[in-house]
């Protein structure tokens, strides 16, 4: 597992690579987002649909961390053990994109993180945690942190965020460098703290940097709390701290940050030299039904065309037409709009399963059109050509709410099976 | 091996038995539709409201799934008929390219909807939309079917209850031949879509005599045994299947309505059915349920957490070549996933079994595959009563040693 940054740039669009055995992955890179170490909806053999390219998935610990015992057991990985398979790059994160996070200052003592399961709480120590990496394998893991801020967090719970996540990470690192297996098999991410505030960042970046030499790349946290909020963040909330962050931190290191950044806020952090992305939008476009429709075509024209379609919408009744036309996905090559409006009227499961498959299809396309566009050094007019589409649309955000009450239904509700069928015979 | 040649007049269904067990009455066919050709005996998946549950149609074909069930009443509530008329009928809706079978909706209505009754005309119901009084005739029935447009579509019959005994169970017969024949004079589609009467007549041997007998003067391409799996004991169900097959045309496909549990699929095989349809093996999965030979595995059980094994060595779908039952257990009934990739497993099941039985028969030792399904199945070696009795009722003898039967 190596990775390579060809352009030594800081604040402007990188290209590099990761390479795993075989399989090359190019920056800036999508990381499939992942619940329990598979994509949402999607067994191994569904997803071949989407792609049977490598993959980078995004193992988020909430989801995986019940399985602790298993993997210790399997001893071959989470990637493995899931069925993603252990030709793509797992990257293994404390983070959930879809899920938001709980309020800080919670009780946590100044040596442990909270990590929210689904079977509750569980409280880890740096140590512990470096345990659970030891047994997830991932190619790629961040240390632990605390960057449970944003824009309105105080003072005081940025220090405290630092303070937890700077021992944590000398902790983690300690354990990293003693780790013969970790060593060779997976890379270290350092977690960069420090809120909203420009000078706490960079008091931040100075002091980690003594370690740059064992750390592979950077993790820009604690700018927001993820969930569906998070896909409404504008770049001009966070440019600052990220353009300052990008300037400090070494070029020839990859940048992540994880979040169900819209699409034109990934573009606009790709254009601040951010390397590494997760799919999580994906996933909350498909929770609300929608299916991504916007256009990264340059050559053909984005008029008329939505950004995202809402299938609920009874228009889409009688439509028996593809979800997008000329899109190569399974959805739009053998089922109509009409279709998955039935299916999701009558909440099956497959509209998730369409709707997912499209999705996932149409933001591995548009990260393949980003590489090129970086390539041929037209970038900022991919930019602008989806932004005026983005201005356009204000469907998602309507729905916001509504998705964040039917999560929080689904979570009580627990079971997965529709009444309606349970009475049949 | 399948000679489209003969059915120059493009018959909707030929049916053509290709083999037949010497010891029992199971046998092996080809039944070629309009949509595909159907290896019986065959086990057909449900799938509701145009969707196998969490499963995509192209999964089903890789499973080799020939034919798949679609209810009627759910399609016609939603999407409704004039929007499966617009898209040109079910296959092209759901992008289902092979064989559909479609039933009556009668059977959905008695069991879901608590207000309904029955009468001369049809079944009368309240709608659980709107609460408006609905009929639903054996016209109506066939003019919905007609446009979702499956390859064998079933008459609207009268149902009641199996345990129901006395005058109410010969009215109920009689009415489904009545039925039948507005059934018959209703269908638009005869070139396309094969109407299947269904034996009704309770568990009196006498009324489902009566009942084959006059359903097989009309001019019909296949029969089902209705009425059963309600209630009565296995005895009886075995009895009546055996007893219709016994009336129904060799000739002809026989169907035996949602049954689907493994042991009665081999049993009434062995009794002469060649189609069967049931919720079973989907529903089963969405509760953390894998179908196994020896029974099921409820993946949810600690005693998965640490399996490392797939749910079944032998079974090659891409469920087991690619899970373990200790990370399904970790996914099990909260990830929707677990619920896809438990149904294309147990869909598997259902068919590697069907096609196993196919394939015994067809090598003539049925009889040694029914024992060997048994010893599995029933790995306590206490095969029930109901079983024996029924298997003995076709020569088949589970206490006798093996060399037994295959003179």
């Amino acid at each position: 597992m190596k990775y390579v940054i060809d352009s030594l740039s800081k604040c402007s669009p990188r290209s590099g690579h990761f390479q795993k055995n075989d399989s090359i992955l190019h920056l800036p890179m999508l990381l499939q987002y992942t619940k329990c170490a598979i994509v949402p909806y999607l067994s191994k053999e569904v997803f071949n649909y989407v792609t049977t390219d490598a993959q980078g998935y995004s193992i988020c610990l909430d989801t995986t961390i019940n399985m602790v015992d298993a993997l210790s057991a399997y001893r071959k990985g989470i990637a493995s053990f899931s069925g993603i398979g252990s030709d793509g790059i797992s990257f293994l994160t404390i983070k959930n994109p879809t899920v938001v996070n709980k309020t800080a200052d919670h009780g946590d003592t100044k040596d442990t993180m909270s990590i929210y399961a689904r079977s509750g709480r569980k409280i880890i120590s740096a140590n512990q945690y470096m345990d659970l990496v030891s047994s997830h394998h991932p190619d790629v893991f961040h240390s632990l942190c605390d960057g449970e801020t944003n824009a309105t967090s105080s003072k005081r719970r940025i220090m405290k965020s630092m303070d937890r996540s700077k021992a944590f990470l000398e902790i983690c690192l300690q354990r990293y460098r003693q780790s013969e297996s970790l060593k060779s098999g997976s890379l270290f991410v350092a977690a960069i703290e420090g809120g909203y505030n420009l000078r706490h960042r960079e008091e931040y970046i100075k002091e980690i940097l003594v370690h740059n030499s064992d750390i592979h790349g950077y993790f820009l946290d604690g700018l927001h709390s993820n969930g569906f909020t998070a896909t409404s963040l504008t770049i001009d909330n966070i440019k600052e701290i990220v353009k300052k962050c990008n300037e400090l931190l070494p070029a020839d290191k990859f940048k992540v940050m994880f979040g169900p950044y819209n699409p034109v806020v990934m573009l606009q952090l790709i254009q601040l030299g951010v390397d590494v992305f997760d799919s999580s939008y994906c996933y909350i476009a498909t929770k609300n039904r929608c299916a991504l429709t916007f256009s990264f075509d340059m050559e053909s024209s984005s008029n008329g065309r939505d950004f995202d379609m809402d299938l609920k919408d009874p228009k889409y009744k009688e439509d028996f037409s593809a979800v997008l036309s000329g899109c190569n996905c399974l959805t739009c090559q053998k089922h109509t709009r009409a279709y998955i409006h039935h299916l999701i009227n009558t909440k099956e499961l497959l509209a998730s399963i369409l709707l997912m498959i499209h999705n996932s299809h149409h933001f591995i396309e548009f990260f393949k059109t980003i590489r090129q566009s970086i390539a041929s050094g037209n970038f900022q007019e991919l930019i602008d050509f989806v932004k005026a589409q983005f201005d356009r649309r204000c469907l998602l955000d309507e729905n916001i709410q509504k998705i964040v009450e039917l999560d929080e239904v689904t979570k009580k509700g627990k079971k997965t099976v529709s009444s309606d069928e349970l009475s049949l015979s | 091996m399948i000679n489209k040649a003969i059915s120059k007049m493009r018959s909707p269904l030929t049916f053509k038995v290709i083999a037949e067990c010497s010891t029992t009455k199971a046998r092996v066919g080809v039944m070629s539709l309009v949509h595909s050709d159907v290896d019986t005996p065959v086990f057909m998946p449900v799938g509701t409201q145009g969707t196998l549950k969490g499963v995509l149609p192209d999964q089903l074909i890789n499973l080799n799934c020939q034919i798949i069930l679609g209810n009627t009443y759910h399609l016609g509530q939603r999407p409704g008929i004039e929007t499966l008329r617009k898209a040109g009928g079910l296959h092209k809706f759901m992008n289902w390219n092979r064989a559909l079978l479609t039933d009556s909706g009668g059977f959905q209505m008695v069991s879901l909807l608590q207000l309904a009754e029955i009468d001369e005309n049809g079944v009368n119901f309240k709608s659980p939309f709107d609460e408006s009084n609905c009929l639903l005739t054996p016209e109506h029935s066939i003019e919905i079917q007609n446009v979702i447009g499956a390859d064998i579509v079933m008459q609207l019959d009268d149902v009641v209850k199996t345990t129901t005994k006395g005058p109410r169970v010969e009215e109920a017969m009689h009415r489904t031949i009545r039925w039948l024949d507005r059934c018959l004079e209703q269908h638009s589609r005869n070139d396309e879509q094969s109407i299947f009467p269904i034996v009704q007549g309770g568990l009196d041997p006498k009324l489902r005599e009566e009942c084959a007998k006059e359903l097989t003067k009309r001019d019909v391409r296949g029969f089902a045994v209705g009425g059963l799996s309600g209630g009565e004991s296995k005895d009886e169900f075995c009895k009546t299947v055996n007893l219709c097959t016994d009336y129904l045309p060799k000739h002809k496909p026989r169907y035996l309505m949602g049954v689907g549990f493994a042991a009665d699929l081999v049993v009434c095989v062995a009794l002469g059915i060649d189609m069967f349809d049931c919720v079973f093996p989907t529903r089963t999965a969405r509760f953390g349920c894998a179908l196994v030979r020896e029974g099921q595995l409820n993946l949810k059980h600690s005693k998965y957490a640490l399996d490392m094994k797939p749910i079944d060595d032998e079974c090659e779908c891409t469920t087991c070549s690619t899970y373990t039952r200790s990370y399904l257990h970790h996914i099990a009934t909260f990830e929707e996933v677990s619920c896809s990739l438990l149904s294309v497993h147990n869909v598997a099941f259902q068919l590697r079994l069907m096609n196993d039985i196919r394939e015994s028969i067809k090598a003539n030792n049925f009889p040694q595959f029914v024992r060997k399904f048994m010893k599995q199945q029933f790995a306590d070696g206490v095969v029930p009563t109901w079983i024996k009795d029924a298997l003995n009722e076709v020569n088949i003898c589970l206490d006798a040693p093996d060399v037994a039967e295959t003179s």
